[in-house]
């Protein structure tokens, strides 16, 4: 458990001002391990969803925000994703609760974006949607089931990939970022981006066929 | 339900191992130097614009945490990365360049660097011809152009290519990606960087100024002969073999230049433990220059040269999570974080 204060300067533009102008009343934070806030959760201890905010609402928000480009849209998905969290612990213990947490505001965004208008749907979801479309050409899903099949051949298909290329996927289709996003993050070209992602999504296709998931 | 949406809820189930291990490079975003750079060089621009040339030491001292900044803020640019997310174009929207981005000539793979050649004058012989192929994400369907590969002046084909392609009087450089020189002498001279190179100020970071250990201070001039004084002067220095798996923690870093290939706002950074990195030519690449050039470059900036702390007031009304996994993906990696008086 470590502990941190939280200070920021309070002025647009300093010049030199002593040292002193810029503290502000410190606030201390407390984070907490993850298994520690599982816990809470298995005790019903309200404070469970407090602690989780504290340790992981910044990134929730980015990674509902990413989806949604609205701040309401985005605060409402996290909202969802703490109750979700709150329903689901117990009986599920998640291995890595942060990746668990994404799981869960995902999803919610999703929900949300079926539920907007496609004007107020993102241009990265757009985007992303379309890139997908090919992959599944000629297939026909419907049932849940068949979805968790289709999530489970994925799992299959990109458990195979050097972890480089897997990560790219996950931050491509899961998270949606942006292909300038990753790139910056790999210290890569985007072209080099957008090429191996064809290429993953060729080869998915080819997985999924050859598995005759579609 | 549609095909595309059924993907995106199927990579909903994608194994919570995988996102973790997604999370391990998103977090690297803080760290790019790029952001920083571009967050540096605007700051600048601001100083210049609105005449805050105040840009001085205040109280020199004898040793780096002596050293005392003075602030310079910069606004708006804390969540410029979600503002710059761009719908891909429709295929007859896009450019030659973007059309065809990739280039597989001679043994080796060539991404499109951007604009086209400056000077035409430059343009070497003729190397040879190519076809490169584009693909239409919207339509699925994949195209094909023919183009003449050119070699540009005192540049070894090694690394750039020109291609103009047919109906088109452009010749744009590609860099070729797949190149890996074996030393930093080796990658100077294919590139010509000695006449070729310039670059902008240069930024440190993680430094004390009072009581913030943790500033990001910019020096606007420093000059190109200073980086090959103190970085680039050893030829000698190997390459990195396995970049892509290397953690590098970035001391600081410049914005690199080469106007004959269009090329700017790129960057050559170093980490404290001896290493010199560079996005030229489309790619990461390392080579080791060691921790002594690293530290006497720092002490010279930080002894002869004169900065700022960069302030981004940005998402000021936010938390500021030195501790956080998250952090970089909503604050400002300069933005200070001073200790707290007990």
């Amino acid at each position: 458990m470590r502990f941190f204060h939280i200070l920021k300067p309070s002025k647009a533009f300093y010049g030199y001002i002593s040292e002193e102008t810029f503290l502000i009343p410190k606030r201390e934070v407390v984070k907490m391990q993850d298994s520690m806030i599982i816990d809470l959760y298995f005790e019903r201890n309200d404070q469970a969803i407090e602690e989780t905010k504290a340790k992981f609402g910044r990134y929730l928000d980015a990674i509902a925000g990413n989806l949604l480009r609205d701040v309401r849209d985005s605060e409402e998905a996290v909202s969802d994703a703490y109750m979700r969290a709150w329903n689901s612990m117990p009986p599920h213990r998640p291995k890595v609760l942060s990746a668990f947490l994404a799981k869960l505001t995902r999803s919610s965004a999703v929900d949300i974006l079926r539920k907007n208008s496609a004007q107020k749907r993102s241009d990265r979801y757009a985007v992303s949607l379309s890139e997908l479309e090919g992959t599944l050409s000629g297939g026909c899903v419907e049932s849940e089931m068949d979805v968790k099949m289709l999530g489970e051949a994925i799992n299959s298909y990109i458990g195979g990939l050097p972890k480089d290329q897997r990560q790219i996927f996950v931050m491509r289709y899961f998270y949606l970022d942006s292909i300038s996003d990753i790139a910056q993050s790999l210290g890569r070209s985007q072209s080099y981006v957008k090429s191996l992602l064809f290429r993953m999504r060729q080869r998915l296709k080819e997985h999924l066929q050859k598995g005759d998931y579609i | 339900m549609k095909k595309a949406e059924t993907m995106l809820d199927a990579v909903g189930f994608i194994d919570e191992a995988f996102i973790a291990e997604a999370d391990e490079i998103r977090g690297k975003k803080k760290l790019t130097s790029k952001r920083k750079i571009l967050m540096a060089s605007a700051a600048c621009l601001c100083v210049a614009a609105v005449g805050y040339g105040v840009c001085r030491a205040v109280i020199p001292g004898n040793s780096r945490d002596d050293r005392r900044w003075e602030y310079y803020e910069m606004s708006g640019t804390d969540n410029s990365s979600l503002d710059t997310v761009a719908l891909i174009p429709k295929w007859e929207e896009m450019s030659i360049t973007q059309k065809f981005y990739e280039l597989e000539f001679q043994g080796g793979r060539y991404s499109v660097g951007g604009k086209p050649l400056a000077s035409y004058e430059k343009v070497g012989e003729k190397l040879g011809s190519a076809t490169l192929s584009g693909y239409d994400v919207y339509e699925d369907k994949s195209y094909t152009a023919s183009a003449e590969i050119y070699g540009i002046e005192g540049i070894s084909d090694e690394c750039v290519a020109a291609v103009k392609f047919e109906n088109d009087d452009n010749y744009y450089p590609y860099y070729c990606f797949t190149y890996k020189p074996a030393t930093l002498g080796e990658f100077c001279e294919k590139l010509n960087l000695r006449e070729n190179l310039t670059t902008g100020g240069v930024y440190l970071t993680g430094m004390k100024n009072g009581k913030d250990d943790n500033a990001t201070i910019y020096f606007e001039n420093v000059s190109t002969e200073k980086v090959w004084e103190y970085l680039l002067k050893y030829p000698d220095a190997a390459a990195a073999e396995d970049y892509d798996s290397m953690w590098l923690s970035r001391k600081g870093g410049m914005s690199a230049n080469i106007e004959i290939l269009g090329i700017e706002n790129l960057s050559i950074s170093f980490s404290d433990d001896g290493w010199l990195v560079t996005n030229l030519l489309a790619t990461g690449k390392a080579f080791y220059i060691g921790e002594d050039a690293v530290e006497e470059f720092i002490e010279f900036l930080v002894d002869e040269c004169e900065g700022v702390q960069i302030v981004s007031d940005a998402g000021q009304s936010g938390e500021t999570d030195s501790d956080s996994d998250w952090s970089g993906w909503v604050s400002s990696p300069s933005k200070p974080v001073p200790e707290a008086t007990e």
